[in-house]
């Protein structure tokens, strides 16, 4: 058996995911909806962390069931930066990056809890198979939002 | 955990849920207090979907009515005036795309219909980042109504940015504006208003508009000529000419969607109290129940929207749509429960709310300058829970000052019925009928409420959240026998002390005679 290893590749980008969210998040302060929004979704993330970890018990595991964050520091950094380019328009070719970024990584981590689910059906493991029949869909609202956002700003950014 | 969140025993909100569960007839209202508040649109579509489940929709007293903030808010609603496409078309069905295209006989690429319409809130981003520098607001004002009102006045003032402002009066906006059009009011033009159960009524000019002020449609008008807006075959792309044209026009680009007019004129309007839409061939007197036995208007090739995600906004895409709902039944939709975005903590020990009084309408424009109703309410108040109050040793009419991260306001208080813990600003007053017009003397204390609240909004409607936000509170003076200006009357009677009455006067007081029949 090799759920152990799916689990524990899922748990490293879940909470890459976790990171990639606030660091998104603290980048694009000035952005309202993008500021809110990501640090929304990130609870998701460190939910999935933390079930991934509890889980991993039961396969012989050890993973630290609080999602590693930024140093306050650096957050409180970044958000500094974003207000004070505020009124420029620079920053919004880096939104569209940074969207482009989670769509893929959030389309990754999703895959994983697929692999995951089909290994946990296969091996008839019925609680893994509710987490990640739980959490499978959140990392599929990322990647929605994602695209869906980049679908709203792009036109904005790139025809201006 | 509702109990905990909303400081209502378990035992109220099961009692609640029987009510509301076992009642014969069921009509539900909300108003601002779901639309601004933190998750609005989730508590929102709960309440639609608490009237579909108990089958409560389309029979005698029942139904929901979803109340807009402004008359006729409803037909902005419907005809595109609120940035989404007229008459319920959806951005994401192309066949309403060409549709629309038709009518308008103009090329379907000249539609925005590549994302959802760009909401005010984001305008405004793009007027902070500087790919907006046009900007034109017609009877609003942001510069009072929306968040973080530092921010806005910012924003507006910019030299890069052209800001033309239409209004009847010379609001803090307009006091802004690059170029000020003065307008008429209801009474000075004609025009219809649909209310929020679909009744079409007909409002007919009494009176000419004082001096250069001019009716919106007119302003429009002039505008697009002067333009020289043409459609595909370069004929002028707006073809009417005055507001029964513009009423037949839009007459035509509603037929066959839900708010069908066709079946409305003028003339069928006048002398009667108005007519439900839709109203067509097939229901020539109009429709005073829709969505009775559990038919919607949710077909994939008819709604006006996909939908979208509670918690994130994202937009529901076609194919999901179809494969979720092929046969157009109503859809239940729910979001778990997320935290506000800003809660009390030490330095801001309080949650501060925003809202209404009875009293005033909007930013106080219009009731402001009503003699009685101004007199109800002429200044700004803060209410506080009595245990909050004594704790601090408040008493009602000290002058407090309350800070955000945003801003300061002052204001007299008012101790009054409102939950321990909260604070409420009634957000009406503004900057026009004080020394400095358009924003507050010192830098950091207005009388706005708006000058405390956050820039956010929930991500489905994209309405501002101004139910959440963390306060402080001080003492700038004791209130030495003043008392606050808030009306003893609704939800801001005093609770402690005494206080005059809030009356209509003498000149409030109106007599009629009615000359049929012996009732007098």
């Amino acid at each position: 058996m090799k759920l152990d290893m799916a689990i524990e590749e899922l748990h490293r980008s879940e909470n890459h995911l976790v990171t990639v969210l606030t660091s998104m998040s603290d980048k694009h302060k000035a952005d309202h909806e993008v500021f809110y929004v990501t640090r929304d979704m990130a609870k998701w993330s460190r939910e999935h962390v933390a079930d991934l970890a509890r889980i991993g018990r039961d396969f012989g595991l050890d993973l630290n069931p609080e999602a590693s964050e930024e140093p306050g520091v650096l957050s409180a950094v970044k958000q500094r930066a974003s207000v004070l380019t505020g009124r420029r328009s620079t920053p919004g070719l880096l939104l569209l990056a940074d969207l482009r970024h989670l769509y893929r990584e959030a389309a990754g981590t999703s895959v994983d809890w697929e692999l995951l689910a089909q290994g946990a059906q296969g091996a008839k493991e019925q609680e893994l198979l509710d987490i990640a029949e739980r959490c499978h869909p959140e990392s599929l609202r990322i990647t929605r939002w994602a695209n869906a956002y980049l679908k709203v700003t792009s036109p904005q950014v790139l025809a201006s | 955990m509702a109990a905990e969140v909303c400081d209502v025993p378990a035992e109220q909100i099961r009692e609640a849920a029987r009510i509301l569960g076992q009642a014969e007839r069921l009509l539900s209202t909300v108003l601002q207090g779901f639309y601004q508040a933190h998750q609005a649109s989730a508590a929102a579509v709960s309440v639609n979907n608490i009237n579909v489940i108990r089958g409560m929709l389309g029979k005698p007293g029942c139904g929901i009515l979803q109340m807009n903030g402004q008359p006729t808010a409803q037909n902005t609603r419907e005809a595109g005036a609120d940035g989404d496409l007229p008459a319920f078309r959806n951005w994401e069905n192309d066949e309403h795309i060409a549709d629309l295209a038709r009518v308008w006989n103009i090329d379907p690429m000249q539609i925005p219909h590549y994302s959802p319409p760009t909401h005010i809130m984001q305008q405004l981003r793009y007027v902070e980042e500087g790919s907006i520098r046009f900007m034109y607001v017609t009877a609003t004002n942001p510069a009072v109504s929306l968040p973080e009102l530092a921010r806005i006045r910012a924003l507006l003032a910019q030299d890069r940015l052209f800001l033309v402002v239409q209004d009847i009066f010379l609001t803090e906006t307009a006091q802004l504006a690059d170029v000020v059009l003065p307008a008429a009011t209801w009474g000075e033009k004609t025009g219809t208003f649909t209310n929020v159960d679909r009744t079409v009524h007909l409002s007919e000019k009494a009176v000419e508009p004082p001096g250069e002020a001019r009716s919106d449609l007119d302003i429009l008008l002039d505008f697009a000529h002067r333009m020289g807006l043409e459609d595909k075959d370069g004929a002028p792309l707006v073809k009417w000419t005055d507001a029964e044209g513009a009423f037949e026009g839009w007459k035509e680009c509603s037929r066959g969607r839900p708010c069908d007019y066709t079946g409305l004129s003028y003339d069928k309007l006048r002398g009667g109290s108005g007519i439900q839409w839709p109203c067509n061939d097939e229901h020539p007197d109009g429709t005073e129940r829709i969505y009775a036995d559990g038919q919607f208007w949710a077909q994939p090739d008819y709604c006006e929207s996909y939908g979208r995600d509670m918690i994130t906004g994202a937009p529901v895409e076609e194919t999901e749509y179809k494969a979720l709902n092929p046969m157009g039944k109503a859809v239940l939709k729910a979001a778990e429960y997320i935290g506000p975005h800003e809660l009390p903590s030490q330095d801001f020990p309080f949650q501060l709310m925003t809202g209404r009084t009875l009293y005033h309408f909007h930013t106080r424009t219009k009731t402001g300058r009503a003699p009685q109703l101004n007199a109800a309410a002429p200044e700004v108040w803060v209410e506080m829970a009595a245990g909050d109050a004594a704790d601090r040793g408040f008493v009602e009419g000290d002058l407090l000052r309350i800070t955000t991260p945003r801003g300061r306001v002052e204001a007299r208080l008012r101790v009054s019925g409102i939950r321990p813990g909260a604070l409420f600003l009634p957000f009406h007053y503004g900057y026009w009928d004080t020394e400095n017009g358009s924003r507050p003397k010192k830098k950091h204390d207005g009388r706005a409420a708006n000058e405390l609240t956050p820039t956010d909004w929930d991500p489905v409607s994209k309405q501002p959240i101004f139910k959440t936000a963390a306060a402080a509170v001080e003492r700038i003076s004791k209130a030495k026998g003043q008392v606050s200006a808030a009306p003893t009357t609704t939800g801001s009677a005093p609770v402690t002390g005494s206080v005059p009455p809030t009356t209509g006067g003498a000149a409030a007081l109106a007599e009629e005679l009615v000359t049929t029949g012996d009732r007098r």
